[in-house]
């Protein structure tokens, strides 16, 4: 089994805020939940951009960069307690995490997922609680780039995907065929 | 002008445990590093600062400071660093309502915790043990 690592955030001075996000979340238990992995996801998203990555390392034998490994998920899911987790996924991430001595590559670092929780941790309960509301208004898709510009991005990929088969014998491309052409 | 990172570093010197030294003398050899790993062969500590989280304000214009501490022990002994990294445990977490440095009181610390148990690194590339503990420190200044 792989070293993982996962970072938990505790907050403080919040009794009050608890207390009604405890009545919401007994209320709007399905909406809380989405509403906690969408900020968790924030979460992971800056984590990924501070996230170090091993521009020297192709990983030619099919291993995933660290920041590649990156994922969200709920923890824990009970009528008192929501509790969800990013967690990155590689036996040296710890090290990568941990070891403030090395040296990175702006804006990448050590930290890397500490740090963007730490930040989030002081405004969560308010995002969370304007996150709900995004959800019960139906805005629970976020988009990161327009229509138009997913399109022209994925037709881009499939061309080029379909010029590296070009004029090559695929009986012998296995499982991983697209991958390692 | 200090920070509170030395206060820290001096407060572990102090330490009745022999936790190591920051300030030597003559005839000392240092042992606590802040920010910089030494090249020597033997043990050591490192402190490093990191961001924690933002601070707030009260209504007088104090500020509640809260970095975060990583320690870094990196260690010759046959436990690779393991009872130095809980002695540096033992005096730091739920260090409560203390003024550092003890001879100016340029900060009020209302709490140092730990935010976890000592973390195995494993062997550095001359075989010493490496231990990692991160620390949660809120102070404000006094000065």
């Amino acid at each position: 089994m792989t070293a993982s690592k996962a970072i938990s955030v505790k907050l403080e001075g919040t009794a009050t805020a608890r207390a009604n996000l405890r009545v919401i979340a007994e209320k709007l238990p399905r909406q809380t939940r989405q509403a906690m992995v969408e900020q968790t996801d924030d979460v992971r998203i800056e984590s990924q951009e501070e996230c170090p990555y091993d521009y020297n390392n192709p990983h030619n034998d099919g291993s995933p960069h660290l920041r590649d490994t990156a994922k969200t998920g709920i923890d824990e899911d009970t009528d008192e307690y929501i509790s969800t987790y990013v967690s990155y996924d590689t036996p040296y991430a710890v090290y990568q995490h941990e070891i403030l001595e090395y040296n990175h590559l702006f804006p990448t670092k050590a930290k890397f997922l500490e740090d963007p929780a730490n930040r989030h941790a002081r405004t969560w309960i308010p995002d969370l609680l304007r996150k709900v509301q995004g959800v019960l208004e139906n805005q629970t898709f976020i988009k990161l780039s327009a229509d138009t510009e997913i399109a022209r991005d994925y037709n881009a990929w499939q061309g080029a995907h379909y010029s590296a088969l070009a004029g090559k014998d695929t009986s012998l491309i296995g499982h991983l065929g697209g991958r390692f052409i | 002008m200090a920070t509170w990172l030395e206060d820290i570093a001096q407060y572990l010197e102090d330490s009745t445990t022999s936790i190591g030294i920051y300030s030597p003398t003559t005839t000392e050899t240092r042992t606590i590093y802040l920010n910089n790993m030494p090249s020597t062969a033997d043990s050591f500590i490192v402190l490093y600062p990191y961001a924690g989280m933002a601070p707030d304000w009260s209504h007088d214009n104090d500020s509640f400071r809260r970095p975060r501490l990583n320690v870094l022990v990196v260690s010759t002994a046959a436990d690779g660093g393991h009872q130095k990294s809980i002695d540096i445990r033992k005096r730091l977490d739920h260090v409560h309502e203390t003024a550092l440095p003890s001879s100016t009181a340029a900060r009020h610390y209302l709490l140092i915790e730990g935010l976890g148990e000592p973390e195995y690194l494993g062997k550095d590339a001359t075989g010493r043990g490496q231990f990692v503990t991160n620390y949660q420190i809120k102070y404000i200044s006094m000065t």
